[in-house]
């Protein structure tokens, strides 16, 4: 299906690699009308590990249009996860239906099918696929990035020019090696060993407290040596890895690394007993790397990374696919801003690596925490809580649910993924919900927020300040408070620049957004001036050169000060 | 911000601010020198790095304003090329001004991307900007601002290709002329007026004698209102949109003649050429226009005084700040010459002169179109040229081949075709070389120019009359009978009284295709051939063509002779009559052979007459 690369081609956007993450990009920028080639090494269907999803993948794939044809395509459907891990053997399951609406769910996907589904999908859509072709270098003009020398499988080379290019590569993270960006995570230096079962007792066979919906559970097992996947697919195939210090495996050829891969099946009892019957249809196995590791940024001079290319985070949460696609989107939107108006490239690629960072490190942290000592599942929960809620909101199992369904904390903004309904939130947790997650409130609960918001409001007895005393005192930022302009994106996935001021709130920090042009404004609050000088100079800076009136800038510029003392962002010096 | 991109360099704002400061002064002291604005231009530019939206958002939206607005200026001044970068500063500015902060800037940043998407001919794009100005300031409706914010989506819904929209611009400038009252605020109603009349001007009904009589209804008040109220320029406007509109009014109702001439005078006499030449040409060129439309319908002094209208444009180009401008004249005028049917050879050169400048005011690589129909009518007049026969006619070749080359079949078909049968009428004449050649080539032409269907007249009289020509050189039954045919259908798209000098020609191969016919026992009769002979030598002026008045009679006299028989005293009566006028013009001092010839078949019809008697 993919088309042949053609030298000479000029591209908006060159995506290198065609898995999750490019295909996520490729397919929303082709939508918006940008002219996309995808240059993958591979020809697809193609394997890979790293077959469970979360539900969060549900964003990407509606925004995507492709929801029906993956709901379609026969995957397994994941409604939770279920742990063994550390010296309590006992099982415990988590359910996404804990936090999410009862009919969120996830997939344990084939990659291979899976993988080309969205590939296809993306050609569907208008972008160049190009198959078999390896991106053998760069092309930089004055140190930026402005297209890509490939080579075909037939031998052809040629280049191609783009006003951005995308890393999507993978581990492989070409850019990020390039420009000697990745920084690695000594604590979570892994390797993966890997292979394919058929005919595995199901979850709800095994464990009596499971029901038949449990059985799409992503299932792991800890053992002494380090810890098992477990994953259904569909035509009673399960994939099973098995995660381990490298020293385990260094210098074993793999047969010996496919026989010390079986002794530790058969060494944990737990993952044995649903592994039993099955039949092992892996000739040996295959051997990853799961080192973690992040590049120091996630853009430079005309292009971005993306996917497992900027960030690797240990598979232990399955967050991979679900970074990928968030990714993937997070980038099309950005390059869709950027590519309509240049001169947002700065903001953009800054919003871009910010979000995306700190999804993935809340990842990160808690993977991190996972493989810290002997601890039980409490531990985790803590710490699910710690990064996520830190105002404390949720309870323990709430907030480990959250951050193991993929919500991600990205201010300003919504998902269709819906907070479950009748689970019992209170009005502090809606409001962070709404203030951090990417989680769509229903109606009742978007009045209960409100009605609540109102009365929090009420309570904190605030009188606004008057224009005289405003005027009259020297203002300062509140203690904690910072501001930068940054992207706000609030209609559509679409984005626009703002400036984001951020606010101390309990235990928490709450984004008060105002226009981009604010940040001309709060450059003069700097705790020298008063109220008036800051008046008088915006007048004459930024309203006369704007075609407005004294009264019309004092107006304007008294409004957003007071808006900020009214937030808590603004004292009186 | 760690990112190097989201920090100020101090120093480096300091200098930008004052490049700035210098543009402004630049461009506010410019006028229409397209020199320093772009100077201007390159200031703003040098300052718009230091002004990056992420770090002074406020001062980087007013510099891309004011490098829009000064790009725009310039591309409407004559450097088009700077129009997309006007149309991206402006969305620059867009994305700091937001409506309810920057009402101001978010109101000049939209009515100026929408000019600039106008001019740009991006009309639903110039529509939406000028709607989000209106939305803008619906806050205060009863303002003028408001009223002029909506003249600007009328005016371009006025331009735009659907009946549909032009209606509601229609209905939108009827609003607003209510919300705008004549007696608190003349001006403003005036240039409401004058945009309503654009306005009926443009409407696509069936008749379009409603729209244009609407348009001139709400011209003339304009003018008398803007005229009373001071504003000379307005009034103005309203006058020479009163003329211009009248060009076609009076082809629509001939009755209005009289009434666009008074309305021509006056606008003349209020644009003089000394002060205004631009707009003195443009009227020059329309009233040249109004009397060239008059030229069918027979008026007396019509050619006359469109070519001396037309001339007075062509005058003025030196003077005009848009040569462009009159540079329609240099089409029209030579074009009336080579289509009158006997223009004098004093006409025909001007014509040729204005046509070779009408080839360097539309060049080939940016008006094909404009080019063809220029190299059209060039070919045409030195065919009409009488002396220096064979160096005219090759070059007329050479004019006609390089239109064809020019011309785009299916978009300018009229063209097409008219060069088709020019080229035909140019080979056929072209005596030197392969002659067999050339009557080949002017069939083929010939034979395109009418499968172009143009529906054009004189461009198929041209055809047939070429094809009729080759036909009868080739001799034959066959051949005859479809000269015959060609001959017929060329008289009826040659009235004998609009174009009586290619009527009367027409007239007279046909009498000679018929007698031929006749001679060779053919099914038409002697006496349809001396019908067509006496129509031709009716409709010749001996004055103008006499060569070919004389043929005329010669040729009918011989066939009264033959149709006369034993007993046709009055026909040979008429046929000495006819030998006597060609002998006047075959004189035997100026065509001593002819004259011998006529002479001898003149004393022979004598002869005959006298032993009749």
């Amino acid at each position: 299906m993919s088309t042949q690369p053609v030298d000479g081609t000029d591209a908006d956007v060159a995506i290198i690699g065609g898995g999750p993450a490019g295909s996520t990009a490729a397919t929303l920028l082709a939508r918006a009308g940008f002219n996309v080639v995808v240059l993958e090494r591979e020809q697809f269907p193609r394997e890979h590990i790293g077959e469970s999803l979360l539900p969060i993948a549900f964003l990407a794939l509606d925004q995507m249009g492709i929801t029906d044809e993956v709901l379609q395509a026969g995957f397994v459907r994941k409604y939770g996860a279920t742990y063994i891990w550390g010296r309590s053997r006992e099982p415990w399951t988590l359910r996404f239906s804990e936090v999410l609406d009862d009919a969120f769910f996830a997939f344990q996907v084939r990659r291979a099918d899976f993988d080309k589904i969205l590939l296809d999908h993306s050609e569907r859509q208008g972008a160049q696929i190009w198959e078999q072709t390896q991106v053998t270098d760069i092309v930089q003009i004055g140190g930026r990035v402005t297209g890509l020398r490939w080579r075909a499988t037939d031998g052809r080379e040629g280049e191609l020019s783009s006003r951005y290019v995308l890393d999507c590569s993978g581990q492989a993270s070409l850019l990020g090696k390039r420009f000697d960006l990745r920084e690695f995570n000594e604590a979570m230096r892994h390797v993966s060993l890997s292979g394919y079962y058929r005919g595995a007792r199901t979850l709800s066979e095994v464990y009596p407290d499971l029901t038949l919906n449990d059985d799409g559970n992503l299932h792991i097992v800890s053992s002494d040596a380090g810890w098992f996947w477990h994953i259904p697919l569909a035509g009673e195939i399960s994939s099973v890895g098995f995660v381990t210090d490298p020293t385990h495996v260094r210098g074993k050829n793999p047969e010996e690394r496919t026989q010390f891969f079986l002794d530790n099946v058969a060494a944990t009892p737990e993952l044995l007993r649903l592994l039993d019957s099955a039949e092992w249809v892996t000739d040996r196995v295959d051997m990853d790397s799961d080192w973690s590791f992040f590049c120091k940024s996630f853009y430079g001079p005309g292009y971005m990374l993306c996917g497992d290319s900027a960030c690797f985070v240990d598979p232990v949460l399955s967050t991979g696919i679900a970074l990928a696609m968030n990714g993937g989107i997070r980038a099309a939107m950005g390059l869709t801003a950027t590519l309509r108006q240049p001169d947002l490239e700065p903001l953009t690629m800054h919003w871009y690596d910010t979000e995306y960072r700190q999804t993935a490190q809340d990842f990160l942290d808690l993977a991190l925490h996972w493989y810290h000592g002997e601890r039980k599942r409490e531990d985790w929960f803590w710490e699910a809580r710690r990064i996520v809620d830190p105002s404390q909101s949720f309870s323990l199992q709430q907030a480990f649910a959250l951050i193991a369904s993929g919500a991600s904390r990205v201010p300003g903004a919504t998902s269709h993924l819906k907070l479950k309904h009748s689970g019992g939130f209170s009005p502090e947790q809606l409001k962070l919900i709404y203030q951090n997650f990417a989680l769509e409130l229903s109606d009742e609960q978007q009045v209960q927020l409100d009605t609540y918001l109102e009365e929090e409001q009420a309570e904190r007895d605030y009188t606004p300040i008057t224009e005289h005393n405003l005027l009259e005192s020297v203002l300062t930022w509140a203690p904690g408070v910072s501001w930068k302009p940054y992207m706000l994106n609030d209609q559509d996935n679409v984005l626009r620049p703002a400036t984001m001021v951020e606010i101390p709130d309990g235990g928490s920090t709450k984004s008060h957004f105002l226009s981009i042009a604010a940040t001309s404004l709060l450059r003069l609050v700097d705790g020298s001036r008063s109220g008036q000088a800051i008046v008088d100079t915006a007048t004459e800076e930024l309203g006369v050169p704007t075609g407005k009136s004294p009264a019309a800038s004092k107006q304007l510029v008294v409004g957003i000060l007071q808006e900020l003392h009214a937030e808590d962002a603004l004292v009186v010096a | 911000m760690s990112d190097p991109a989201l920090r100020t360099d101090p120093a480096q704002l300091i200098a930008a601010r004052q490049k700035v400061v210098e543009a402004q002064q630049l461009r506010d002291g410019a006028g229409t020198d397209l020199v320093k604005l772009r100077a201007a231009t390159d200031l703003l530019i040098e300052a718009a790095d230091a002004f990056a939206l992420a770090t002074v958002p406020v001062e980087h939206g007013t510099l891309h304003l004011d490098l829009a607005d000064t790009l725009s200026i310039r591309a409407r001044l004559g450097d088009p090329d700077v129009l997309d970068e006007a149309v991206d500063s402006y969305q620059k500015a867009i994305v700091v001004f937001n409506r309810d902060e920057f009402p101001e800037a978010y109101t000049r940043a939209f009515s100026g991307l929408g000019l600039a998407s106008w001019t740009g001919g991006q009309l639903e794009m110039a529509r939406w900007c000028f709607e989000q100005v209106v939305s803008a300031l619906s806050t205060a409706s009863e303002s003028i601002e408001y009223a002029k914010a909506r003249s600007n989506v009328a005016a371009v819904l006025a331009a735009m290709p659907d009946a549909s929209a032009r209606n509601q611009a229609l209905a939108t400038y009827i609003d607003i002329l209510k919300s705008v009252p004549a007696d608190t605020h003349p001006i403003e109603h005036a240039e409401f007026l004058l945009s309503l009349g654009q306005a009926h001007r443009v409407q696509m009904v069936e008749s379009r004698l409603e729209p244009v009589r609407n348009a001139i209804a709400a011209f003339e008040p304009a003018a008398q209102l803007a005229a009373s109220a001071g504003r000379n320029d307005l009034a103005v406007r309203g006058l020479v949109e009163t003329a211009i509109t009248y060009v076609e009014l009076s082809i629509l109702d001939s009755a209005t003649f009289d009434a666009a001439v008074i309305a021509f005078d006056r606008a003349l006499e209020a644009v003089p050429a000394t002060t205004q030449p631009d707009q003195h040409a443009e009227l020059q060129l329309e009233y040249g226009r109004l009397w060239a439309n008059q030229v069918a319908q027979n008026h007396a002094s019509a050619y006359t005084s469109a070519l001396q209208h037309y001339e007075a444009a062509i005058a003025l180009g030196p003077s005009v700040i848009s040569p462009s401008q009159v540079a329609p004249a240099l089409i029209d005028a030579p074009l009336l010459v080579v289509e009158r049917d006997a223009p004098t050879q004093d006409e025909l050169d001007r014509a040729i002169e204005l046509s070779r400048l009408g080839l360097s005011a539309w060049p080939r690589a940016q008006f094909p179109a404009e080019y063809a129909r220029v190299q059209q009518t060039l070919g045409g007049a030195l065919l009409k040229v009488e002396r220096d026969r064979a160096t005219n006619v090759a070059t007329a070749i050479e004019a006609l081949e390089a239109g064809l080359d020019a011309v785009n079949r299916e978009e300018q078909l009229i063209t097409y075709a008219g060069l088709q049968a020019t080229l035909a009428e140019a080979l056929f004449a072209r005596r030197d070389g392969d002659q067999a050649d050339h009557h080949r080539r002017a069939g083929t032409a010939a034979e395109r120019a009418l499968e172009a269907e143009s529906k054009d007249a004189r461009t198929i009289g041209v055809a047939r009359h070429i094809l009729a020509q080759i036909s009868l050189a080739q001799g034959g039954a066959l051949q005859l009978a479809t000269a015959i045919n060609h001959l017929q259908q060329a008289v009826s798209v040659r009235p004998r009284a609009t174009r009586p000098t290619e009527h009367g020609e027409t007239q007279m191969l046909l009498g000679i295709a018929l007698a031929s016919q006749a001679a060779n026992g053919g099914p038409a009769t002697l006496t349809e051939a001396v019908e067509a002979y006496r129509v031709a030598v009716d409709t010749i002026d001996q004055d103008k063509q006499p060569m070919t008045f004389a043929s005329a009679h010669n040729n009918l006299a011989a066939a009264l002779v033959q149709l006369a028989g034993p007993f046709g005293t009055s026909l040979l009566q008429e046929a000495i009559q006819s030998y006597d006028k060609a002998v006047g013009v075959f004189t035997e001092t100026t065509f001593p052979q002819q004259h011998a010839i006529i002479q001898r078949s003149l004393e022979g019809a004598q002869a005959k007459l006298e032993a009749m008697s």
